[in-house]
């Protein structure tokens, strides 16, 4: 390898005394490689390109003829690419290119957000100055974290790493909770909802219904003002606890035997985008009003090492047919749609216990039902309001 | 003289524990397998075929003889030789 770097000639030695001549040049402190015998009179070996020079002076001495067979290692190959000038101006372009996209932000990521759009963390990382193509040097993560934190209040926690030239912002999504009510003030807990009482768990305060019990939203549940009728003291305390309570969610939808749906006319056009970055550099525009979209990533450019990506696919268009429906059809689509409306009603926490599907119909339409029975607390702390007589 | 100098570099060298071609002139042969061996301490090639190679030494002539014989590297009282090594050998006394 070192032999490469400084560059090496390969020589034919003709003459009958060249082992006279190999003698001159190991006391000359030339080092010689690769001695092979050709025939009774000729040799060839290798030697540094750098020690040909003193060859001349040596050869006389052993009558031997010198004669360059090739010529090998990186001073050759800088004169030969030397003379290629475009290519030396080419190659010089690309490695100051990498060197320059090496000291910047050539492509951003976020992670973790699911009801908070990642156009959102960009915008905020943009109000802050952080977008592609910004100097790598001079950023200070923990702080833009924390920026990111006061920049929007759906953002409850964020770290952000920068490993090469990729920023990675993980998200996570602040948790709204309801403000918590001073525990020296007197309150009551009610109900936030119908249902119908499972299980009461005060804490503090007395129950004001039990298991069995149909309550309405904003009836009392934990009572908080303890005062007797016969006393002339009064006695609030801050009620607390837990109701757990059945609650009854309706929903229905109605379909009709024959409705339009949006289906494939057959007509297709090419699809072409380029993203830089993970940003939409180029996108073909599409000449149907309602189409799908199917992508072929193209693996060529695509990567960490370029932030290229090319995607090819087809663009297929949608047209408002008519369609006639089964009942079997009919009732799923009901049915589904009944429930996507009743859930959208449904805390996360609750426990759906039960559900139950009706089905009428009425003027050609199937009209579907839905009851879902859930287990969830229902009770929520409400402050007591004094009368004014105390 | 010669023999007497030589004699007293052997006493020298053997006191301070070193090994005896550190010296410079005594050959050391190192042979690996049968395709490999270095010669080292020598005073210059006499022969080179590529049946046989002919080193002078200050212990004598060395014969290596083989077949496909080259020399690998040649320099600084250094000769490796490579190929397919029959043996080695001195050449008559000194």
């Amino acid at each position: 390898m070192w032999q490469s770097i400084d560059g090496y000639v390969i020589i034919q030695i003709k003459g009958t005394d060249a082992e006279r001549l190999l003698n001159e040049m190991q006391a000359a402190g030339i080092w010689v490689r690769g001695i092979r015998r050709v025939d009774r009179t000729t040799l060839h070996c290798r030697i540094r390109a750098g020690d040909f020079k003193r060859l001349h002076r040596l050869r006389r001495r052993s009558r031997c003829k010198i004669h360059i067979l090739s010529r090998s290692g990186l001073p050759f190959a800088l004169v030969r690419l030397w003379r290629r000038k475009a290519l030396c101006i080419g190659l010089t372009l690309v490695f100051l290119g990498l060197m320059f996209l090496s000291t910047r932000i050539c492509v951003i990521r976020v992670t973790g957000c699911e009801r908070l759009a990642e156009q959102t963390v960009l915008r905020a990382l943009e109000s802050l100055g952080v977008t592609v193509g910004r100097p790598r040097s001079g950023l200070s993560l923990p702080a833009l974290g924390t920026e990111l934190l006061a920049a929007d209040e759906r953002i409850g926690w964020a770290e952000v790493t920068l490993d090469g030239v990729i920023l990675t912002v993980k998200i996570v999504e602040a948790v709204t909770a309801p403000e918590p009510i001073d525990p020296e003030v007197p309150c009551e807990v009610v109900a936030v909802k119908d249902g119908v009482i499972l299980r009461v768990n005060a804490l503090a305060g007395t129950p004001a219904v039990r298991a069995g019990d149909a309550v309405q939203a904003g009836d009392v549940l934990i009572h908080g003002d303890l005062t007797r009728e016969d006393s002339q003291l009064p006695l609030r305390v801050h009620a607390y606890g837990e109701v757990l309570a059945n609650v009854y969610y309706f929903s229905e939808a109605a379909v009709l035997a024959e409705t339009t749906r949006l289906q494939p006319s057959g007509r297709t056009a090419p699809y072409r985008a380029i993203y830089v970055g993970g940003r939409l550099f180029y996108e073909s525009e599409c000449p149907f009003a309602d189409f799908e979209r199917s992508d072929t990533a193209c693996a060529a450019l695509s990567g960490t090492v370029l932030p290229l990506r090319a995607v090819s696919g087809l663009y297929r268009e949608l047209t408002e047919q008519p369609v006639a429906l089964s009942e079997s059809e009919m009732k799923e689509q009901a049915a589904f749609e009944a429930e996507q409306n009743a859930y959208l009603r449904i805390p996360k926490d609750a426990v759906i216990v039960e559900k139950t599907i009706r089905y009428t119909e009425y003027n050609g339409c199937l009209i579907a039902v839905v009851c879902i029975v859930t287990e969830e607390t229902i009770g929520i702390q409400k402050e007591l309001v004094y009368d004014g007589n105390e | 003289m010669g023999k007497r100098r030589k004699k007293w570099k052997r006493v020298v060298l053997e006191a301070l524990d070193l090994p005896q071609e550190a010296d410079g002139e005594t050959v050391k042969v190192t042979m690996i397998g049968r395709s490999d061996l270095l010669v080292e301490n020598h005073r210059g090639i006499l022969e080179y075929a590529l049946e046989y190679v002919r080193l002078l030494s200050g212990d004598g002539v060395i014969r290596v003889e083989g077949r496909e014989l080259m020399l690998s590297e040649f320099g600084a009282g250094r000769a490796y030789v490579r190929g397919n090594i029959s043996g080695w050998s001195f050449e008559g006394g000194k």
